[in-house]
């Protein structure tokens, strides 16, 4: 017997209701207020700005801390919140949605956020927008001058930091291995969720890998990892190998069943290992020969690690990192600190803001003890949320108008977003 | 003497029974909580408009609805991969009862769950479930007996929905 009104209490729920003081919620309006204004007088003003934009170093996606916070606001969401792109401590872009102008404004730093460069890099294309399809929109900021934008089904690129725009046909060269300095595409930032990066979750799609070459040019790998019928993510390394993680089976229902496919001649050839039944996973690779995989299912987190390119692989669930997943159902993040350590973080105080403040494990080597060490909390109020890829983490203080970024789990550096 | 702020009074007064509501809908909490405070940004930045409705709270409720419908088409196409990236649901009670409640509405079609939802869940009256979704009495009562008839089924014939719910 089950009597609907039973199970849902609304005075028992509405207990665990955070509410945010209206002060937050004001200087949210206002920020946004402020946006507006400054987009609708701001497109020929941020058209004379790039002509004073410097050059931006050309990093690409893995050789640094390559992050990003995606606000609470979606930068599709209709609001003109920023989505920030860290890539290193010196490179940050930040990326909003230029909303009465149908297009994207990018603010791109070259000394950490430390500077912003006067008025916006702008994608507009088209005066009126009215009509537009708003799910067929995103942004994917390959590196600090390589982004990619799409605007009704078409995509535009520029590699020269938003200076010269072209678009890019359904032409797509297919290659043996991805070219050097190419980066992988996996999806644009239209929602607060990671892309994904190939199989477009059905079985009619086919598998494949996306890259934007230097100069901007779509390629394609010959190769997908062999029996993955999905992949949730392609991460590159400093030296070029290629990490994913994918379905081994469709329809997919929890726990997946998941593999862990690699190569490391750029996508010429790929190895996969099949993992435990998970209902979330990550790999957090280092190189083409170090890589962690962490894996969660019914409340218990399980890290296998291998240092040979996965010939073997080290197993690790003394149940440590169990109370990050424990009862919550809040995301929880994992990336590699700039020694090599791997550090998981959670869970997201920004998806359960009833729960403890999120905490920060160190592995601490592989040693006669291996495992991580005793927890942190991090550091300063709490943020609305914080997602971390790649490399480092990102904390988002929607108050301060700023995010915190660590990329060794120790210290934090404040990067303090433009104005406007 | 102190300045009135209707709009942090409303704030204080609505914003947990709104979450709830919109909990009810979406059966996720952290979802609930970002729609309803969205809700009240655009409040914010448009407070001249938003002091001269005679209903503020039934204005938030629309708005809040939107925003999620607004998400929910965007997310649509990466359904499948959110359900297995992404975090499940924050959901506000563990009890198996309330999970297994809120995995069923889930199921339900959109027009359905938000109609049980309002009405019974969060115990809107008809007329007011009907401005929310912006359709007639009618069409609230029809997806109404449909809705109850899916829930049924999904959580068996024990299922029992008619002790709440307001006329």
């Amino acid at each position: 017997m089950m009597p609907v009104p039973d199970a849902f209490r609304a005075d028992d729920i509405a207990d665990s209701v955070y509410q945010p003081p209206l002060t937050v919620l004001r200087e949210r309006a206002r920020r946004r207020t402020r946006k507006i204004r400054v987009v609708r007088s701001g497109v020929g003003a941020g058209l004379i700005a790039l002509v004073a934009l410097s050059t931006p170093t050309l990093v690409r996606a893995g050789l640094g801390p390559t992050a990003r916070v995606e606000t609470l606001d979606t930068i599709l969401g209709g609001t003109g919140s920023p989505a920030v792109t860290v890539f290193d401590s010196e490179n940050v872009v930040v990326t909003s949605s230029s909303r009465q102008g149908c297009g994207f404004s990018f603010r791109p730093s070259t000394d950490g956020g430390r500077t912003w460069p006067r008025g916006s890099a702008v994608f507009e294309p088209a005066d009126d927008c009215s009509t537009m399809d708003p799910s067929d929109y995103g942004v994917d900021v390959l590196t600090p001058s390589l982004w990619m934008v799409l605007v009704e089904g078409q995509r535009s690129v520029t590699s020269d930091a938003g200076r010269t725009w072209h678009r890019v046909t359904d032409q797509v060269s297919t290659v043996d291995e991805l070219p050097l300095g190419a980066v992988v595409h996996c999806g644009y930032s239209t929602v607060r969720i990671a892309p994904l990066c190939g199989g477009g979750g059905r079985t009619a799609d086919p598998l494949r890998i996306i890259a934007v070459d230097l100069a901007g040019h779509l390629v394609q790998l010959r190769n997908a990892p062999p029996r993955l019928r999905t992949m949730w993510w392609v991460t590159e390394t400093p030296d070029g190998a290629l990490w994913t993680i994918g379905d081994l089976t469709q329809p997919v229902e929890p726990p997946y069943q998941l593999a862990v496919a690699w190569s490391t001649d750029r996508g010429r050839s790929w190895r996969t290992w099949e993992l435990p039944p998970a209902t979330t996973a990550a790999v957090v690779p280092r190189d083409g020969r170090e890589a962690y995989v962490v894996t969660a299912h019914a409340g218990h987190v399980r890290v296998d690690r291998t240092v040979d390119s996965g010939r073997r692989w080290a197993r690790h669930d003394n149940g440590e990192l169990d109370s990050i997943v424990r009862d919550t159902g809040a995301a929880w993040y994992a990336f590699l600190a700039a020694d090599g350590r791997l550090v998981v973080v959670g869970p997201d105080p920004g998806a359960a803001p009833r729960f403890p403040p999120p905490r920060l494990f160190a592995w601490h080597g592989l040693g006669s003890a291996p495992g991580f060490g005793a927890p942190a909390e991090l550091p300063g109020p709490r943020g609305d949320t914080a997602i971390a890829a790649g490399g480092g983490l990102l904390w988002y203080m929607p108050t301060e108008d700023a995010v915190r970024v660590t990329t060794d789990g120790r210290s934090w550096r404040q990067i303090t977003l433009p104005e406007g | 003497v102190t300045q009135a702020d209707p709009l942090g009074e409303l704030y204080a007064a609505s914003y947990r029974r709104l979450v709830v509501q919109m909990y009810a809908l979406t059966g996720d909490l952290s979802e609930a909580q970002e729609v309803v405070q969205e809700a009240f940004v655009r409040a914010l930045a448009a407070a001249g408009r938003f002091a001269e409705l005679d209903n503020p709270e039934a204005w938030l409720r629309h708005v809040a609805i939107n925003v999620t419908r607004s998400r929910y088409r965007r997310r649509k196409t990466h359904e499948l991969l959110l359900r297995r990236i992404g975090p499940p649901p924050v959901v506000a009670d563990n009890s198996a009862d309330h999970v297994a409640l809120m995995a069923a509405m889930r199921r339900l079609p959109a027009g359905q769950r938000a109609a049980l939802a309002l009405h019974y869940l969060a115990d809107l009256p008809l007329n007011e479930v009907a401005q929310a979704l912006g359709v007639s009495v009618g069409t609230v009562k029809s997806r109404l007996a449909r809705g109850r008839a899916a829930l049924g089924a999904l959580l068996g014939p024990s299922a029992d929905l008619t002790s709440t719910g307001r006329r």
